[in-house]
């Protein structure tokens, strides 16, 4: 039996050992080609509610994993989308004041439980965008939870925006209190999002 | 017979209530007056009820339950302790509803009203909804505007070209009528403040004027905003610190001043005091939030130290000092006769703002819109004229350009909307009035803002029928 060695190989083993490794890497690039990758996009989160002094707001800034292709189409995304995930930092919190953040911090447990995340479980194609339903999980509670998103073409991506209200308490979050109880933040808090995605 | 002058066979004191609270609890019609009967009635009465004893079911499948355990459930009646529930509760709520929890569900402005009063602190409540002694100057500003009555028109002569609510003043454009009026402290409300009315106004194409005691800045509000928009003064003795202001706000790229002309005398603020004194009143609390420490000062007030300068009075002569102080436009506000609106425009205001501070200032005053039609005589369109106070409706800012406004601004109801909702709130608010203001257009055939003369509006002759309830909402 000849050795496989480079030196000794002949001009017609290399070329047919070329074309087996060319045809493999094509094949590999036509699998991959298959399953869409996530395209990242960065998306502005805003949280407002009020408390026994003052309505508040504060803002975050978080991301979006959206897998495009293989689905039902929607306003902007003619593939639909396979899969889709919002996250947020917990600690990334911009508050109109430091104490109120410092607040928000604590009541999120922050330390312990460091993203806020949304994963998409379904959809149904509606004028405006979707109805979406999925998984919230704020500290160590995950619910169910549904929302309409609305998608608008914009430039090279679509534009993605939806809102919903929920009581922290459901999720564990114990609102803050302060001064001994003379301010109290309600439960009952309104988030919005919106950034523009390219499939 | 019972002689006369011989002792009456009566019951004693506590027999006689007892038998009163006894005929109280069989009546149906004293059910019905439930809500007059004074609270500490109420226990008595209840006890009076007799205990009755239901008879026994009767017999219907033999012995099987005569509703499923879910209906049964859902039907069960919550016991309602008679003392959770007392009679002004229970009317509040009928007469306030319930609140609205998103923007999108608000009907008018008074809801957002309501979720404002749920929203805020007790104080700081007070001191949006104040109006000074008895409320009269408030309530005067509402009547004014329920007085007048629309004159529409049904059908036009030719179909309509377009359909126009922009306005001009003072070399500016705008997509509405409204202004947002300067209202001071704003993120006692909603932490977005100022900065994000502006960026509410700025989006519906609405002018914007600041308070000079905001909580944001100038340049915090131009910045949300975009663009430059005015800036109201209260002076102080000190010219110089005047000049000072004057100059930081001019160089900021204001473009007019709103000089405030209706507290120079002062104001009696009872709801204002009584609810600074009263009882839970926490300076600590205060302080946690409005840094009260020395020397603090609301943004507008700070840096302008320096040197003291001369102590003018505050006559006509002090417009044209105001004037040659920077190249600003200069409004004065405040105006509320013919006589004033006349010296105004004599001595160089650029705009006349009608406006009695929206009924903080002076009790007894006349309303704002019966004030406006001898002014708008007065200043013979030389300059703009511009309103406030009491402004809730479309048919409201539909009255005031009938009678020669040129522009007509909000106040509590956007910063209703702003403490309800933040920025969407006070949005919202601009949505529902214009919404309001383009249907009184549309029903009264007219297309522009030009278009809307006094031949549009008349005097009642019937009564006013006034939204009113003991606690104020609704003004």
């Amino acid at each position: 039996m000849r050795p496989v060695n480079a030196e000794v190989m002949s001009t017609a083993s290399q070329t047919r050992l070329a074309r087996i490794v060319t045809a493999g890497v094509v094949a590999l690039a036509l699998l991959q080609g298959g399953t869409a990758a996530a395209q990242e996009a960065t998306i502005d989160f805003t949280v407002s509610g009020s408390s026994t002094i003052r309505g508040w707001t504060c803002t975050v800034p978080g991301t979006a994993q959206v897998t495009a292709g293989s689905s039902t189409a929607v306003r902007g995304l003619a593939d639909g989308v396979q899969a889709a995930t919002l996250s947020l930092r917990v600690k990334d919190f911009v508050c109109p004041q430091e104490e109120m953040r410092e607040h928000l911090l604590e009541a999120m447990r922050a330390d312990e439980f460091t993203e806020i995340t949304f994963r998409l479980g379904g959809y149904e194609a509606s004028g405006q965008g979707a109805a979406t339903t999925g998984t919230l999980t704020i500290l160590d509670s995950t619910k169910e939870v549904s929302f309409p998103l609305s998608l608008t073409p914009s430039g090279a991506g679509v534009r993605m925006e939806g809102e919903l209200a929920l009581d922290m308490t459901t999720y564990g979050v114990e609102p803050p209190v302060v001064m001994f109880g003379l301010m109290r933040v309600r439960p009952l808090i309104h988030i919005q999002f919106s950034g523009i995605i390219t499939p | 017979m019972t002689q006369k002058g011989s002792p009456t066979s009566l019951p004693d004191q506590g027999t006689s209530r007892r038998r009163f609270f006894q005929f109280l609890a069989a009546s149906p019609l004293a059910a019905l007056a439930y809500s007059a009967v004074p609270p500490s009635w109420l226990e008595p009465v209840a006890a009076e009820v007799p205990t009755h004893t239901p008879p026994p079911v009767p017999c219907v499948n033999c012995g099987e339950p005569v509703l499923s355990d879910y209906v049964r459930e859902s039907r069960a009646l919550q016991e309602i302790p008679t003392q959770q529930l007392p009679p002004q509760q229970a009317q509040e709520e009928q007469l306030t509803g319930s609140l609205v929890t998103s923007p999108d569900d608000a009907t008018n402005v008074w809801d957002f009203e309501s979720v404002l009063h749920e929203n805020s602190l007790a104080q700081h409540w007070d001191y949006l909804h104040m109006g000074v002694d008895d409320f009269e100057t408030r309530v005067a500003n509402r009547e004014g505007f329920q007085r007048l009555m629309l004159r529409p028109r049904r059908l036009p002569s030719s179909a309509p070209t377009g359909f126009d609510t922009s306005i001009d003043i003072l070399g500016q454009r705008f997509d509405a009528p409204l202004f947002l009026c300067p209202v001071a402290a704003l993120q006692a409300y909603h932490t977005q403040g100022e900065a994000g009315a502006g960026r509410a106004a700025r989006r519906r194409g609405v002018l914007q004027l600041q308070s000079h005691v905001s909580s944001n800045s100038y340049d915090e509000i131009a910045e949300a905003r975009g663009e430059p928009h005015w800036f109201q003064i209260y002076t102080t003795p000190d010219w110089n610190r005047n000049q000072r202001l004057i100059s930081r706000v001019a160089s900021a790229g204001c473009p007019t001043l709103v000089w405030t002309i209706d507290l120079l005398g002062g104001s009696n603020r009872e709801l204002n005091r009584r609810s600074l004194v009263g009882e839970g009143m926490d300076f600590q609390l205060c302080q946690s939030c409005h840094n009260h420490q020395q020397g603090y000062q609301r943004p507008m007030n700070r840096g302008l130290e320096g040197t003291s300068g001369e102590r003018p009075p505050y006559t006509w002569d002090y417009v044209k000092r105001l004037k040659d102080a920077s190249d600003m436009n200069l409004v004065l506000k405040g105006i509320v006769t013919a006589e004033e609106a006349e010296l105004a425009v004599e001595h160089g205001a650029d705009a006349i703002y009608v406006s009695n501070h929206g009924g903080r200032a002076v009790n007894s005053m006349w309303s704002t819109i019966d004030a406006l039609p001898e002014v708008v005589a007065a200043v013979r369109g030389r300059v703009p004229v511009m309103i406030d106070s009491g402004v809730r409706r479309g048919t409201d800012v539909f009255k005031a350009l009938a009678l020669g406004a040129d522009a007509v601004g909000i106040g509590r109801p956007y910063v209703w909307g702003l403490g309800a909702f933040g920025e969407d709130g006070v949005e919202k608010v601009i949505d529902l009035i214009m919404a309001e203001f383009r249907m009184v257009m549309r029903q009264t055939r007219t297309n522009s803002i030009d278009e809307i003369t006094s031949r549009f509006v008349m005097e009642a002759k019937n009564p006013i029928m006034m939204r009113h309830n003991q606690w104020g909402f609704g003004l």
